[in-house]
């Protein structure tokens, strides 16, 4: 996928202006950092072969738990673990039940979105919860070298996660059990465990993502996180993190959702209209999804040919 | 994934490729970058696209045009997010001289004005109100609760001939312009004896549901003679609920269900003129374009920002007044 | 188990859907809560109101009995009725027009069915894509304005014959015919086949891609109809019509006990699915209750039937695993000889 984002990257850069400024590609930066972080935890539980549709709702979740504390208590630090752990906690939910229960993820997590997004809207009456205070704002913005902290937060996050999914036994479970599920029961893992687990980490991503996401909206809103989900899959698998489970890496996510953000970025920079916006986007996936594909079909028959 | 790197990257290549030559004359206009002053461009985002917002889009453009400036158009597909990108975008990397901005969320827009600010870049917000008014160069919106007000007036109106029960129809409970409509024309309304409200139908500004809504209040309440409906673009649903009802019925004919909206847009100047809709409090999109680029021509020429907000209350079309305000409706033109 | 015997029991399985006594005893308590509810006319209401979404549930059943799915709906739903009411449309007879949007459905239908089956790409991931395309196409069209349909096509969404609904009409053709082809036609037996032993289909030499590409094209053509039905009743086509249709879909056809794991499903339960989903919306709004409240009750019923669902079969093995997103696993067996050239 690199030689995709490459390209991608030639080919807007010469069709626009400004796209390899400074700014405007710590912008890009700045931008993709909510559906980056979200889509750590994604890759995850893509990577066990699951899916978790309930991102986009939890990171509006927790970003309205979190506003909401910050600006009754006035502390930041409480609002930030309020959310994370709001995050977590649906997360943890949603895992027990793809766990225990002999349901497919999709339809849990689908059942998921809707009870979250339906409650999150009730509780806080739809509203936009509103201001936060300066410093927390400046999360998103300021940064050493006129880079946002949130930006190398984010940097951060993807070594760490990247560590943890191939240096670490919960990584090499997680893969594994993707990969092979029977071959890892044999093995001993603790299938129910492990799927529990990347739910739950989904959801603390999410519970970050909606914090993020809050500091550079400056509050927070029930439905701020729902159209996010689009763009968090879509960059997972965009990266080549396969959707069966057992093959892919937090490096290939970073690379989908920066192409994701490059190309709204670019076609903006072009003014190409939304609705032509969206066609391209829908087109580009889907082509850079089943390139591979397409040649092995196309392959055997030429070569018996 | 991994097997064919090249032919990956050659495919999206080609498609990259295409799709961006096929949008060259659009690149064109709208690369104005880093132009003089005096001929500055101007930055509008908005939230969503549809009717009302391609009027508004045409109205800004009609009058950035008279003024010399250039229009970079970029929507947020009501996504909160994408619309603070696009800001930031059209403020770094676009180098903007000036933003008109339809704010997704009214809260949420904040940091892109500060952004602004800081870059000193005048932002003018149009149509929804925002939270920081102090900080923007200048706001016109609509008046919800006036346009409610209005719109009740027809109602009291009308129930001078004979008393209405009237079916409320609501937007979405989240959108404060909905809000400012209905309470507009409830407060109006109280203390009239004559008219009663005796169903009020969410809609989510879903017209599905305003449809389905409609349906279930007619049948539970049949003796309903009057919808508010809160926009033109509900009043299909309303009229396909009232035909499936067997209640349509042109102004005047003794059935006839008596029918109030806002919004003044091509459909509701249509159906007046066509006879099928009492009346329809148009908002006033031409203004909302004049001013704004009168505003950014002011401030960009004095450099000292005089924040200001203007409410302006539409304008009521009836079947009485139609050949005289019909001109001063967005709807009626073309 | 022969083919027969399979159909049978799963017309078995839909005759003892447990969701028909979750429907009664809804229509019952709502009935005693609200003294106006029960009346012929609101029923036909929810009848009518239903109608659209069963039509496009019964396409996406096939689509998920295929082990397949669809998250392109609406935005198809969208984009029929943008070529609805295009300009390029204007004036022409409205039976062309319907047919015009018929062949538009299924040709959408065919790009997600050739895309699944001629790459290695996941429903899942091909239709997330297409629902893009779909949406863009169709705001492409209409230009985002909201156009006032032609009277001649309303008919499909108001007029009425034997004094029922055209809609319902529409809906219990789409039952009826999508029941038969499922159990009685040779196509039905395959798709069964496809989705619950894909390996099996293809070493018996059935049209495995054939009939998956076919599963996706029928939920494109009931898909325009759903639309042709809907834009009909309301009159009009707005920028956003059919968003997030495609998991109310999802929803209808899986409490309607069809399972996300592909090989089993009932047409039967897929139409109680919808008028389950859209008896508790109509109760919901004469409660009074926040439309909010909806979401949470959907998620908590969608949870509860594919629960209840997954109990009884729990004897298969396969229910713990992600199928859903699984391809084709003959694909690879059979494109193995291809890696060596």
């Amino acid at each position: 996928m690199l030689p995709a984002l490459v390209v991608l990257i030639v080919v807007l850069s010469v069709t626009t202006d400004g796209l390899l400024t400074s700014s405007n590609i710590v912008n890009v930066l700045s931008q993709s950092t909510v559906v980056a972080i979200a889509a750590i935890g994604a890759t995850f539980v893509i990577l066990t072969g699951g899916i978790d549709l309930s991102i986009g709702s939890v990171i509006g979740a927790s970003g309205v738990a979190g506003a909401w504390l910050i600006t009754s208590v006035h502390s930041v630090a409480a609002g930030i673990v309020f959310a994370l752990l709001v995050g977590a906690g649906i997360g943890v939910a949603v895992g027990l039940l793809v766990a225990k229960l002999p349901v497919v993820p999709f339809a849990v997590t689908l059942a998921g979105l809707y009870v979250v997004s339906g409650g999150s809207t009730l509780l806080s009456h739809g509203r936009t919860i509103a201001p936060v205070p300066a410093g927390f704002i400046n999360f998103s913005i300021d940064g050493p070298g006129g880079v946002p902290y949130a930006v190398w937060m984010t940097l951060g996050l993807y070594v760490i996660a990247q560590i943890a999914l191939t240096r670490t036994a919960w990584g090499r479970r997680v893969l594994l059990l993707g990969a092979k599920e029977e071959v890892a029961r044999i093995n001993g893992v603790s299938i129910g465990r492990v799927k529990t687990s990347v739910y739950a980490v989904a959801g603390l991503f999410s519970g970050l993502a909606g914090v993020v996401l809050t500091s550079e909206l400056a509050g927070a809103g029930a439905s701020m996180g729902s159209p996010l989900l689009l763009n968090v899959v879509g960059g997972v698998v965009l990266g080549g993190t396969s959707l069966f489970g057992g093959r892919g890496s937090l490096l290939r996510t970073a690379i989908g959702v920066l192409f994701l953000g490059f190309l709204s970025n670019g076609m903006s920079l072009l003014g190409l209209a939304s609705y032509d916006q969206q066609m391209v986007t829908g087109a580009l996936i889907l082509l850079a999804a089943s390139a591979d594909g397409l040649v092995r079909w196309v392959r055997p028959r030429t070569a018996t040919a | 994934m991994r097997r064919y790197p090249v032919a990956r990257c050659v495919a999206v290549a080609a498609m990259a490729t295409l799709a961006l030559a096929a949008c060259g004359p659009t690149s064109e206009s709208g690369s104005g970058v880093g132009s003089g002053k005096g001929h500055g461009t101007i930055g509008v985002s908005f939230d969503l696209l549809n009717a009302v917002r391609t009027s508004e889009k045409s109205a800004i453009e009609r009058a950035a045009a008279s003024a010399g400036y250039k229009v970079v158009f970029d929507v947020a597909d009501q996504d909160a997010q994408k619309q603070a990108s696009q800001i930031q975008d059209l403020i770094q990397t676009r180098r903007v001289d000036a933003l008109i901005v339809i704010a997704q969320d009214g809260k949420q827009i904040a940091s892109s004005i500060s952004l602004a600010k800081a870059r000193h870049v005048p932002f003018v917000t149009i149509d929804r109100a925002v939270a920081d008014e102090q900080d923007v160069s200048f706001q016109i919106t609509g008046d919800p609760h006036a346009d409610g007000e209005l719109a009740a007036d027809e109602f009291i109106a009308a129930a001078r001939t004979k008393p209405l029960k009237v079916l409320e129809l609501v937007g979405a409970l989240t959108d404060q312009n909905a809000i400012g409509r209905r309470d507009g024309f409830g407060n109006t309304l109280k203390g009239h004896a004559d008219l009663t409200v005796v169903s009020q139908v969410p809609t989510d500004w879903d017209p599905s549901q305003a449809l389905d809504g409609t349906s279930n209040a007619l049948q539970k309440n049949p003796g309903i003679n009057a919808i508010f409906v809160p926009s033109d673009f509900l009043l299909p649903s309303v009229q396909s609920a009232l035909s499936t009802a067997k209640r349509l019925a042109p102004v005047g004919d003794t059935k006839h269900v008596f029918l109030v909206t806002i919004d003044g847009d091509q459909n509701g100047c249509k159906a007046i003129r066509g006879k099928t809709l009492d009346a329809d409090i148009a908002t006033r999109v031409d203004q909302f374009g004049t001013e704004a680029v009168q505003a950014i021509t002011t401030t960009l020429a004095a450099e000292v920002v005089v924040p200001k907000t203007v409410r302006s209350a539409g304008v009521t079309l009836d079947q009485a007044n139609f050949a005289t305000v019909k001109a001063r409706v967005w709807g009626c033109g073309d | 188990m022969k083919p027969a015997t399979r159909v049978r029991d799963a017309l078995l399985a839909g005759a003892r859907q447990p969701l028909l006594l979750v429907l009664l005893v809804l229509l019952l308590a709502l009935s005693v809560s609200y003294g106006d509810f029960a009346s012929t006319a609101n029923f036909r209401n929810i009848a009518v109101q239903a109608s659209p979404l069963t039509i496009a549930a019964v396409g996406a059943t096939y689509v998920i009995i295929t082990a397949g799915i669809d998250l392109s709906v609406g935005s198809m739903l969208f984009l029929a009725a943008a070529i609805e009411s295009s300009h390029a449309l204007a004036g022409v007879p409205a039976g062309l027009v319907f047919l015009t949007v018929t062949a538009a459905g299924v040709g959408m239908g065919l790009v997600n069915g050739i895309a699944v089956t001629a790459t290695r790409v996941p429903a899942l991931v091909v239709t997330l894509a297409t629902l893009q395309v779909f949406r863009g196409a169709g705001g492409h069209i209409t230009g985002q304005q909201n156009i006032t349909l032609a009277a001649n096509l309303r008919g499909i969404g108001t007029a009425a014959a034997l004094g029922v609904p055209a809609p319902v009409w529409l809906a219990a053709g789409a039952a009826v015919g999508g029941g038969l082809l499922f159990s009685r036609t040779v196509f039905g037996r395959y798709l069964q086949a496809v989705g619950s032993h894909r390996d099996a289909a293809v070493h018996a030499g059935l049209p495995v891609r054939r009939v998956t590409a076919g599963a996706y094209a029928l939920a494109g053509l009931l898909t325009a109809l759903a639309s042709l039905t809907q834009t009909g009743r309301l009159g009009a086509v707005q920028p956003s019509i059919g968003q997030g249709y495609e998991l109310t879909v999802v929803t209808a056809v899986v409490l309607g006990g069809t399972s996300l794991f592909g090989g089993r499903g009932s047409i039967t339960g897929t139409v109680l699915g919808a008028l389950v989903l859209t008896t508790a919306q109509t109760g919901l709004v004469f409660s009074g209750a926040s439309p909010y409240v909806f979401d949470i009750v959907r998620g908590a019923v969608l949870l509860v039937a594919v629960l209840a669902a997954a109990m009884r079969w729990r004897d298969l093995a396969r229910a713990v695993g992600p199928t859903v997103l699984r391809p084709a696993r003959s694909r690879s067996s059979r494109r193995k000889p291809a890696k060596k050239w």
